[in-house]
């Protein structure tokens, strides 16, 4: 009885080794599938660098300088650093950050004042009749072409268009609309201002159609410190 | 007992292969770098006012940089368009108009590829006197975050715009592609202090997972991959979002390495 009962269970076994081996084997290659993919996503790099490591290329001296030589390579590094510190403007200029909604106004190359802006909000506003403009702040150099005392703004067609009002004609007194720019306006040019703002609680997001708003002391210094001229750097 | 032996060596055998022939194709996409490294800046640009030598004179090569330097410093700055600097040897990044810095950012950390110990020093040099243009870029944040607003209809549907959200949720890393071949990685430092930390490693390992399926397609086709040497650097959140927004698509980049 003993003896039929040990038949079975090797019966049994016998046939759970097929399932067995086919588990091993499949480990086994998953495994090394494992390990290939491992090696490619992370240890590939380090071989390359050690490669270049023991590839590293000893300078030669293939032709040494002489003095006179050396005295030219100072020259030149003295010259072209004296050209690019004089890229800088010595007048006043102002540094606008868009990203973070700062600005920066510099006086004989050394910063006299920051603070917050509003900048553009880089929406992108469409009309019913397929027109669109997108609200966002030019970056790059540009110059102040214009200042103006208590400006008055002539409200643009996507002024009405963003409040769904009707758009009114070119030379509708309705476009005009005083105190809302505050105290003074300064141009850069393709309609973009620096100018003061009434949502002050905004100050330092960008919420503007474009221009660069500030609040009224800031704007004020910005405004006796820059000239005609004067270099507004935007990024 | 004895099969599963023989499966194992074979294997282990398969996989010592297969991890040798991929060596090997890296290895030799790595020489052929060089080599077009070295061909690419084989020899000074016109109106050259110095040509560089190999020299294993200390002084000579840190003038032979700041040289390079200022000269891709001054290139850079005859674009009307934003550059970056990226000096590794002071750790700074600087955003630059016009050659005016802008901003300034501390580099947190950086790895540079020993490439640039591998390739010719003079060729090196030339390449750092020129700005390399960024061809192509990857990142985990919209360079131009448009929101699409529909205007209403009529003053019944105008509602006034809320108060943007600002707070920084999304994390920064992106890799810029060069003209030189050179890939930067940019990736925020300490992520782990906000929950960046799973973003950071997800953005990292997909580009693993895109290299390796580039490495594949070559290899199997008996082709050498491309290889691309890597600078990587770290730097605060703030200054990556700043640094990826203000720059335009083939923004200039000048390095300054040794």
């Amino acid at each position: 009885m003993e003896q039929v009962t040990d038949n079975n269970a090797k019966v049994e076994v016998e046939k759970k080794r097929p399932v067995l081996r086919f588990f091993i084997g499949l480990s086994i290659t998953l495994t090394s599938i494992l390990l290939i993919v491992v090696f490619v996503l992370y240890a590939l790099s380090g071989i390359k660098e050690s490669y270049l490591g023991m590839n590293k290329n000893s300078a030669a001296d293939t032709a040494s300088l002489n003095q006179k030589q050396i005295a030219k390579l100072d020259n030149l590094i003295k010259k072209n650093s004296q050209k690019f510190y004089n890229l800088t403007p010595s007048q006043p200029y102002f540094i606008v950050n868009t990203t973070y909604n700062r600005f920066k106004l510099y006086k004989n190359k050394k910063q006299i004042r920051e603070g917050f802006c509003s900048t553009g909000s880089y929406t992108l506003l469409k009309s019913h009749d397929k027109r669109q403009w997108i609200f966002k702040t030019p970056k790059g150099l540009y110059k102040i072409i214009g200042k103006v005392t208590n400006p008055v703004w002539r409200r643009p067609d996507w002024s009405f268009v963003e409040e769904g009002l009707p758009i009114p004609s070119q030379n509708d007194p309705i476009r005009w609309e005083a105190g809302v720019l505050g105290d003074y306006a300064l141009s850069i040019g393709d309609g973009y201002l620096i100018h003061g703002t009434i949502y002050k609680r905004f100050l330092g997001m960008p919420v503007t159609h474009g221009c660069i708003r500030m609040n009224d002391e800031d704007l004020e210094a910005v405004y006796k410190t820059l000239d005609f001229g004067s270099k507004v750097y935007i990024f | 007992m004895k099969r599963f032996r023989v499966l194992l060596i074979i294997s282990a055998l398969l996989l010592v292969l297969i991890i040798s022939f991929i060596s090997t194709f890296e290895i030799l996409s790595v020489n052929q770098a060089i080599e077009e490294f070295n061909g690419k800046f084989s020899s000074d640009a016109e109106k050259a006012e110095f040509s560089f030598v190999s020299t294993s004179d200390s002084s000579i090569i840190a003038k032979q940089v700041e040289y390079a330097y200022i000269n891709a410093q001054f290139e850079a700055s005859k674009s009307d368009s934003i550059s970056l600097t990226l000096n590794f040897l002071d750790s700074t990044a600087n955003l630059m108009i016009k050659g005016v810095v802008v901003h300034s950012a501390k580099i947190e950390n950086y790895q540079l590829s020993r490439f640039v110990d591998a390739v010719d020093q003079v060729a090196l040099y030339r390449m750092l006197s020129l700005p390399l243009q960024v061809t192509g870029h990857t990142s985990t944040i919209a360079k131009v975050p448009l929101m699409v607003k529909i205007a209403p209809k009529d003053t019944s549907e105008y509602t006034p715009d809320v108060v943007p959200d600002t707070t920084d949720i999304d994390a920064v890393n992106y890799i810029f592609e060069t003209s030189s071949g050179i890939q930067l990685y940019f990736y925020e430092s300490n992520p782990r202090e906000s929950a960046d930390g799973l973003k950071q490693f997800k953005f990292d390992f997909m580009d693993r997972v895109q290299s390796g399926y580039e490495l594949f397609k070559a290899t199997s086709t008996f082709k050498k991959p491309e290889y691309h040497p890597e600078i990587r650097i770290k730097l605060k959140k703030r200054d990556a979002k700043m640094i990826y927004r203000a720059l335009p698509e083939n923004a200039s980049i000048v390095l300054k390495i040794r």
